[in-house]
Formats: structure tokens, sequence, C-alpha cells
């Protein structure tokens, strides 16, 4: 990789579903963007959808940042589901093994079909 | 033929672009046989003290009227120009009109009737024309006409030294009458003084033509002499400089190239005094202007730059406040408050930094002191020409500036400080640097045991960390079975701190005494958990058997290859994240090659971002270990590369 940009995350918030959405690679530098963003998300948000659709990297540090927003959200338990995850990450985040924790789905509409 | 023949009648004579007339060998003669010529002149000069005076008793009047220099004008109601201070020649005026002229009559003694005279005028600034009996005998420089005020007509701003023939004609009755046409820079009363008020005997002088003309070579050669050490100050200025951005590695060390330019501005602003004394430059009143303010701007505004980079904390409101500092400061020579408070503002910033230098930076002290001084010598010698005879010290033949020579002093105290920071970070690095290439080594000693294998397998393994240590780590565990264990992994990261929770996963892997790989991930899932410190550990493991199978569990990492075919395994979660994990084995018939591969394979990235990616590196799946690596690191590594193949034997 030639040059790894910056992550931001906007935050949409709605009754009790919140959309995080990131923008940029996610990396070991992407706790504040990942973690932080998510730590700020009020206490009734009970399902939360990870919007990946302008995520064109994910490093394992990044992949790990994810990991630990998906078994902190098991313990309080909120319902996690992502999208927009091109065919690569699909198959990486499948063999992680985050079944358990998470669904992925293509879009945005088939993931708030998930939650809801 | 000699120079003061050569000179006379004195007719005018361009020399470079200043225009001097009616002076006598006002060129500059070769530089050893002048110095050597001019210790005799300086000799003969003392025998000849009876043949040339002083020429006191001024009158100064500001204003320009072509009948001030008429010989029977009468001058009685002008000002007397009295010296500035005692001995000191400078003449006071209000520093603000820019044409002055100046009136004095002179009784030629009576052994000096019939002889050829000079009149020797050894310093005034910028430009004059001088008459003599109402006869103009001579200029330094160009100025416009009287009643013209066009300062772009305007040309001298040296400080060269110059004799001018004063003809027979003009001495009447026994005296001369003397007039002086001077045009000076409006406002720059500082500069007026520049190097004067130090001088004893500045007044011109008036004698016989040869002796005025040997002391004029004298005085030249004394202005050489007594600028050596400015030239040393500069030339140390300019090395620090040079040394601080020769120190500087390519995009690193910012404050080495702020510190350098600063260095670099200072010694050029310096720098100005040279032409200006020594030489012809310049000759528009515009250059100097502009050349002390884009480089005193710049060497205070990199100096506050490279402060800030000395105080990371302090460093974005130093790099602001620094603007506007830098900006007003290097107007030398107005007064006004704002500059004042400008340079108060420079010292109050120096104060500072020199504290935080100082507590940060207990070597930095000559910095502390020498940034502690600098503004105020720049507020004490440079606001008002009063203050600036302050700058000037005689010191035996020479003559000591105290701004040059404290920004000789700022040089080396920064250049020091910084070459010591340099040195010292540098050794540090390199031993950082050995000790990474020891446990690059520690960590080869410890995955290299691919020899290992058993009597029934071949085991090809390649491994490429992304630096010097790397993340990801294989295990060859032949069993007294004949079974092989192998074991890739890969800790999430890289670096020192991935290397060292690999080397606590070898450690675990070799007092592993199951030999089931579900068994073995679940065991190191628990020896991982409260380590990993918020990260994971991807691990694939595989058994071959004697008899020609293979048992397989997976955490998290990338599904095996087998006969160019990923082999469906059941996912589990990476190590180190959850308690009580267990994972599933899969077992199937061993297919060649067995391939496997770290996520820096299938994860290489080309300059585009294209990833290498799962379907090439299916495709190349059946070649040996060291043709997959080379594929991937060809691709575009970022991440460690690990690919380990295992053959049957026989």
């Amino acid at each position: 990789m030639s040059m790894v940009t910056p992550t931001k995350t906007k935050v949409e918030t709605s009754g009790d579903l919140a959309v995080m959405r990131f923008e940029g690679d996610i990396t070991s530098h992407s706790e504040e963007a990942v973690l932080g963003k998510y730590k700020e998300l009020g206490a009734g948000t009970a399902k939360i959808l990870l919007d990946f659709t302008k995520v064109p990297y994910l490093n394992s540090s990044g992949i790990a940042l994810v990991i630990q927003l998906l078994m902190a959200a098991s313990k309080i338990p909120q319902k996690v589901v992502c999208f927009g995850l091109s065919a690569h990450f699909v198959k990486v985040f499948t063999m992680l093994g985050l079944a358990k924790y998470t669904t992925l789905h293509p879009d945005e509409a088939a993931a708030k079909a998930a939650v809801q | 033929m000699t120079a003061l023949q050569r000179a006379l009648p004195g007719g005018p004579s361009q020399i470079g672009a200043v225009r001097c007339s009616g002076f006598l060998d006002y060129r500059a003669g070769a530089g050893m046989r002048r110095v050597i010529g001019v210790a005799l002149l300086a000799a003969a000069s003392l025998l000849a003290q009876d043949e040339m005076v002083e020429l006191g008793g001024w009158r100064a009047q500001e204003g320009d009227d072509a009948r001030w220099a008429a010989p029977d004008f009468d001058d009685s109601g002008w000002n007397v120009a009295a010296p500035l201070s005692a001995g000191s020649g400078a003449f006071w005026t209000s520093g603000w009109a820019p044409v002055t002229w100046y009136r004095v009559t002179y009784r030629i003694p009576s052994e000096w009737r019939g002889i050829s005279l000079a009149l020797g005028i050894w310093k005034l600034d910028d430009a004059y024309e001088v008459f003599a009996g109402g006869v103009k005998i001579g200029e330094f420089g160009t100025l416009p006409p009287p009643g013209i005020q066009d300062n772009r007509a305007v040309t001298a701003f040296s400080f060269r030294r110059v004799a001018f023939r004063i003809p027979p004609e003009a001495c009447r009755d026994g005296e001369v009458r003397i007039a002086v046409r001077r045009w000076r820079l409006p406002g720059a009363n500082s500069w007026e003084l520049y190097e004067v008020a130090p001088f004893p005997n500045q007044l011109p002088v008036i004698g016989l033509t040869g002796t005025v003309q040997r002391e004029r070579e004298i005085r030249v050669t004394r202005t050489y002499i007594r600028g050596l050490p400015g030239m040393l100050e500069l030339l140390l200025t300019f090395a620090c400089g040079g040394l601080c951005l020769a120190m500087r590695r390519r995009g690193e060390d910012t404050e080495l190239l702020w510190a350098g330019l600063a260095l670099l501005a200072l010694g050029a602003q310096t720098a100005l005094w040279l032409p200006m004394t020594l030489g012809d430059w310049p000759k528009t009143a515009l250059l100097p202007l502009a050349w002390i303010f884009l480089t005193g701007t710049a060497s205070s505004l990199f100096l506050g730059w490279f402060l800030a980079e000395m105080i990371p904390e302090w460093r974005r409101w130093i790099r602001w406040v620094s603007i506007p500092i830098a900006l007003t400061a290097s107007t030398a020579g107005i007064s006004s408050p704002l500059i004042i408070g400008s340079r108060m503002g420079l010292l109050a910033v120096a104060l500072v930094c020199a504290w935080e230098i100082w507590r940060c930076h207990r070597r930095g002290i000559a910095v502390v002191l020498a940034v502690a001084m600098k503004p105020w010598l720049q507020l004490f010698t440079g606001t008002s020409s009063g203050w600036n005879s302050l700058n000037y010290y005689s010191v035996g033949p020479f003559l000591i500036s105290l701004r040059r020579t404290s920004d000789a002093l700022i040089a080396l105290a920064i250049a020091t400080l910084l070459y010591a920071r340099v040195r010292r970070e540098r050794a540090q690095r390199q031993e950082v640097t050995r000790d990474l290439e020891a446990a690059r080594r520690v960590q080869e000693a410890l995955l290299g045991n691919a020899e290992a294998a058993s009597s029934a397998f071949a085991v090809d393994a390649v491994y490429l960390p992304a630096r010097e240590v790397g993340g990801d780590f294989y295990q060859t565990l032949p069993g007294e079975d004949g079974s092989l264990l192998v074991v890739v992994g890969d800790v999430a990261g890289k670096g020192l701190q991935a290397a060292m929770l690999v080397a606590s996963v070898i450690g675990s892997l070799r007092n592993e005494f199951s030999r089931a790989p579900g068994e073995v991930l679940a065991h190191l899932n628990r020896s991982l958990l409260g380590q990993a410190r918020g990260g994971f550990v991807t691990c694939c493991c595989a058994r071959f058997d004697p008899d020609g199978t293979v048992t397989v569990a997976n955490a998290g990492h990338l599904a095996p290859y087998a006969g160019g075919c990923e082999v469906e395994v059941e996912a589990g979660l990476p190590l180190g994240i959850a308690a009580g994990m267990e994972y599933a084995e899969v077992r199937l018939a061993m297919v060649e090659p067995f391939l496997l591969v770290s996520d820096g394979v299938v994860e290489a990235a080309s300059e585009t971002g294209e990833l290498f990616g799962f379907e090439r590196t299916r495709g190349i799946s059946g070649k040996t270990a060291g043709e997959i690596a080379a594929a991937a690191q060809a691709w575009g590594q970022n991440d460690d590369i690990t690919v380990v193949a295992v053959r049957r034997i026989g």
C-alpha cells in the first residue's frame, strides 16, 4: 500500500439505531475513529450499523479495533451488523469467525432489514 | 607616474556604478601590495602631521538651495554642527530632512599657499556634492538637483573614504570656503551613525594633496583590518547554519532545518555590511532596505520556528506569534512604539523559550544565554541613533560589533546544542538498530526450525518480515509417531511489540504436549488471554500423519490451500480475544502441496492499492514457498509475509 488514508467517522443516530460510517483505511491509527466514536454513542443505542462502503483497506490492527468494538457491544448487548465490505474483506471477516458477533450485508438496506 | 599624478587634475570619473568625481585615486589597490604600502604610508603620515588638519567649525542647515554653495553666502545664522558625542565626528541633524548643507571657511596657512590642496571626507551618508569657492569640486554618488526631491535619483549607499582636490582658483584671499550638499535616506537616522561613533578623528581633513591621499589609503586599509573580527563572525555564522542543514536528514529533523535557515539568513543580513564598507554596493536605497527586511524577517521567523520545534508542547502558538514579531522586528532603524513593542515581544518570547530550553535541555545553557541576549541587543543597539553607538567598540586595531558578535554567538550556541543532540540521538538510533538486529537474529533462531520436519514430510518455508522483526510466526513440530504439527500464525500489528508476542506464542507451542490441532489452539488462546492487549493472534494448526491424512483447526487465520484449492475449515475466533474458545477440527486426505500462508500474501498491495487477493494466491499455491513469497513481495509488501509448503517424502 503506497499511502494510508486517515480514517474519518460520521455517526448518524435515529432512535435506538446508530450508523457509524467509516471513511478511509482502518489501521492501528484508527482507534479514535472506531472505538472513540463507538464510546460516544448514547446509552439508548441498541442497534449499530457499521458502514465500510468507503473503507478501501483494513489491516490486522484495524480489524482488531473492529473486533474490540464487537466484543464491547456483545457485552451490553447491542446488535451490530456490517455492510459495504469489499469481497476480499467479507472473506477475511468470515475467516475470522465473527459470525457470533455480527452479520455481513452487501448494502445499507439489507443491513437495516437485518436489525429490524 | 604616481597615483596622485594619475588622478590629477581631477576630472569626473566613474567607478563601478557609484559615481565619484573629483576625488583622488579612488580605486582599490591590489590587496597585499596595498597593505604593505599603507604600513609605509602610515609611517610617512606621522612625519606629515603638519601637512593636514581636521576641518572643524562646520555650520549646518537643513533644506536645499543652490545659492548656499556661493562663497559669499552669509551662513552666520546656521546651526553649528556639533559632534554627537565626544570623539565622534558625526554631524547631528534631526534625521528626517533629505538634504542638509554644511559650510565651513578655512584660512590657509601661509606655508601651504600655492601648493595643491585636497579635502578628505571619511564618512558622510549617503550621497553628497562638494563645493570649494562656489565651484563644485566633486561628488560621491549622484543626487537630484536642488529643489527636486527624487529619492530614486540618488545612488551611493556605501561608506567609502574620499579625497577631493581643491583647485587653486577656489582659494581666494588666503582662505577657502567649502560647502557640502548632502542627501540622506529620509528617516534613516540610525544609518547615519553606522560605524561612525567609535571612530575618533572622523571630521573631514584638509591638507596637502599627497598627505590627504596617503591618509585616505591608511583609513581604507584600517577599515579592512577593523573588519576582520566581523568577517570571522560572519564566516562562523554561515558555517554554523550550513552545519545545521548538513546534519539534517531529508524529511526529518525540522529543528535543524529552521535553525540552519535562521542562521544563514542572519549571516546574509550581516553580510550587507561587507559591500557597504568595503565596496560600492548597494547602488540604491531600495536594495539594502529590502535586504534588511527580508533577511531580518526570515532570520527572526526561522529562529522562532526553531524555538517552537524545541518546545513541542508550545509549538503551535510560538509558530504563530513568531510571524508578527518577525515582520515588525526586522524593520531596524525606525523608532516607533510598534518596533519597540515587537522587540519587547521578541524578548518575552525569547526569555520564555530560553527558560523552557534550559528546563528541557540542560546542556543548552549557551543557547539560553544567546537567545536571551539577542533581543536585548536588538532593543538597545538598533532602535534609535543614540543607542546605536552602544553597538560598536574598538578593541586594539579591531572593531567589535555587539550585534554581529551576538549573532555569531547565537549561531555557535545553536549549532553546538544541535550537534550534541544529533550525535546523541544518532548514537541512540544506532543502539536501537543494533538491538533490533539482535532481535531479528533471535527471531530467526526461534522460527527457523523448518529442518525439524519429520522423516515423512518436507517443509519449504519462507519468512519475510516487513520490518526488522515481524509479527508472523510458524513452527514445525515433529512427533515421535512420525507426524508433523505445523503452526502458522499472525499477531495483529508489526514491529517489536508484535515480535515479543510471537516469542511468547512460540514459547507456549514448544511446551505444548497435545498433538490435536484444536486443543493446541485452545491452549494457545488461554495462554494469550490478557497478553494481546486489545489485539489478537490468528493461527492455523495442521497435523500431518504418516497415513496420508491431515487434520486442521483454524483460529481466524487464512484457510490453507491443498492441491491448488482452498481447504474448507470452520472459522474460529482469533486467539487472545475470548476465553473458553473451542476450535473445530477437520480431517482430510493430504493433497500436495499443502500450503499455509499469512495475510501478508493476500494483502500485498500495489501502488494503486490493488490487493494481491485470494484468487491470485490460490492461482500460485502450487508453486514453491519462495516463488509465492517473491510474487507477493513484488506486488507490494506491506505486512509480514509467511509461506509454508508441506510435501510428503517418497
